[in-house]
């Protein structure tokens, strides 16, 4: 679907340009969306998200390298199908109403029945209510939600949110969660591109992530296969006085954890293994209170990849 | 869209209207029955209203794209607006030829609407439109580049322009002969093409439709369009 093979994107005006001083935004980027993907983007300031997104809409044009979305130059795709898309500022005719807006953007997009669609747009965003203020005089979070709504007037299949819980309240973060995971039931072949910085949101949308940094792809980690087997889990015991040393006979390589007694990291090589293990601690007597498969965070992956410093990984 | 557009132009439209009460109160045509008894030989020609149609045309194009392009860059509206599937060519060029024709439209009105205020009636002169056509044409393509080109301040740019070609020609009139004159000529081809205007005003007069200075000055705003077009087509949105 999203395909970006060596992209290269170099800014530089015409004085850095006589003076060699190109500023490196992305540097042989090459990465594949395939259809039905929801994609995190993460990654520090200057990683080069922004750059990214802006050569998917076809603000921009690749120094070098090739971007595709369904095989056509982005800005072809975009002409010709539409994106969803949230920007980081929104920035809206200030002196239109949330409303006039949003039939303005339904039209544009040459859209069908676009007052039933904004009507239904404004009621699942919250916005009903202010349908007839101007841009100008909404709150940020309310703003926000305008913008959301634009992108989902009309039946897009590529959805690029930038920094998408910008100005939203707790409850209205989970609300989009919803709106987003409706959005792509209603076609699992859509493509849902999240850049954001808050990482908890990220992980709670995307399959997959990718990790910027400087430019570079640093690691794209899957969390699609974060619910199979676990190679560690968190195992909790009632405390007792032989308890620990019960624990570390099963599982020779236990370790203590932080925070409460009686925690320990264990490891088994498969499940099966981990059954017969607990079922050998349990019948030395060892009550068990809880045993959980170790979650490593997006956030730890993400801080462990740019650690891990060196090459990027394409 | 057209509607979209409109709604858009809705208040600097009322702005125009006010700048073709402004040229129906300058315009001594309109005003010479006011003096002593005429004959019938001294009747008002209409076709001499077409030089002031046609700054009323220009200068209404001027309002009209103010900023059209500009703003929407540096504001980032764009942003949102070229993610619905449609080309920035076709919607800027939508909206240049919309303000043309509304351009059109205020130099009709006041051909029209101001032999009626002023006279009473009707006495012709619609062929001074190709004249007002012509200059909307060719403000019209330069403001659309300098508003490609700059990122603000678009407009005063156009009326600085439109108000300088003015000073410049009749320097030129006068005798003054400032720069050499390679200089001297690039700089009169560079403005707005106000001795060709004269040329077909004149001609217009006189009958006759002068198709060269008429292409020149046409020429000259096409250009610039193409230029804007060119620029709206390849280059990078910030």
């Amino acid at each position: 679907m999203i395909s970006l093979q060596e992209v290269t994107k170099e800014y530089a005006g015409p004085l850095r340009r006589a003076a060699s001083g190109r500023v490196r935004a992305l540097d042989e980027v090459t990465l594949h969306v395939a259809p039905g993907t929801a994609l995190g983007i993460v990654g520090p300031n200057g990683a080069g998200k922004s750059t990214l997104i802006r050569l998917l809409l076809g603000y921009l044009r690749p120094s070098r390298g090739r971007v595709e979305i369904d095989g056509l130059p982005p800005r072809r795709y975009v002409e010709r199908h539409g994106i969803a898309y949230v920007s980081e500022l929104v920035a809206i005719h200030p002196t239109w109403t949330v409303r006039g807006a949003l039939h303005t953007f339904g039209r544009l997009g040459g859209l069908q029945g676009v007052e039933a669609r904004a009507r239904a747009c404004m009621e699942r965003m919250g916005i009903g209510g202010v349908a007839d203020r101007r841009v100008s005089s909404l709150s940020k979070g309310n703003l926000q939600r305008l913008a959301i709504a634009q992108a989902l007037l009309g039946p897009r299949r590529v959805m690029i949110l930038d920094e998408p819980t910008s100005g939203l309240d707790p409850e209205w973060v989970m609300r989009l969660r919803e709106v987003v995971a409706e959005w792509r039931r209603e076609d699992p072949l859509r493509v849902l591109l999240v850049a954001s910085h808050n990482l908890d949101e990220v992980e709670r949308v995307a399959d997959r992530v990718l990790v910027l940094e400087q430019g570079r792809v640093r690691e794209v980690i899957d969390l699609r296969g974060r619910s199979e087997a676990a190679a560690a889990y968190r195992l909790e015991v009632e405390p007792a006085e032989g308890a620990p040393a019960a624990v570390r006979a099963a599982f020779p390589d236990a370790v203590p954890e932080d925070g409460p007694p009686f925690a320990f990291r264990v490891q088994a090589p498969d499940l099966g293994e981990l059954n017969r293990r607990v079922a050998g601690l349990m019948a030395d007597g060892v009550l068990v209170r809880s045993l959980a498969p170790e979650r490593v965070s997006l956030e730890e992956r993400y801080h462990a990849a740019r650690a891990a410093g060196g090459e990027a990984r394409p | 869209m057209i509607r979209l557009f409109l709604r858009m132009a809705a208040p600097r439209l009322l702005l125009a209207v006010l700048l073709g009460f402004m040229f129906y109160l300058n315009e001594p045509v309109f005003h010479e029955h006011e003096g002593p008894v005429r004959t019938l030989a001294d009747r008002p020609h209409p076709i001499d209203l077409a030089g002031s149609a046609a700054n009323l045309a220009a200068l209404t194009m001027v309002i009209l794209l103010a900023g059209f392009l500009s703003t929407d860059r540096r504001r980032g509206y764009y942003r949102l607006t070229f993610t619905q599937p449609i080309s920035p060519l076709r919607y800027y060029g939508t909206r240049w030829l919309l303000c043309l024709a509304l351009s059109m439209g205020a130099a009709a009105v006041f051909m029209v609407a101001g032999q009626y205020a002023a006279w009473g009636e009707y006495l012709g002169g619609g062929q001074g439109l190709l004249l007002a056509l012509v200059a909307a044409v060719a403000y019209g393509g330069l403001l659309a580049f300098l508003s490609a080109v700059l990122p603000f301040g678009d407009t005063w740019v156009a009326l600085v322009v439109f108000f300088a070609t003015f000073f410049w020609l009749n320097a030129l009139t006068f005798g003054a002969q400032p720069f050499v004159t390679p200089v001297r000529e690039a700089i009169s081809l560079l403005l707005p093409p106000q001795t060709a205007l004269r040329d077909v005003d004149d001609g217009l007069a006189r009958g006759v439709l002068d198709w060269g200075a008429g292409t020149f000055a046409l020429g000259y705003g096409m250009l610039w369009l193409a230029g804007a077009g060119l620029l709206v087509r390849f280059r990078e949105w910030p």
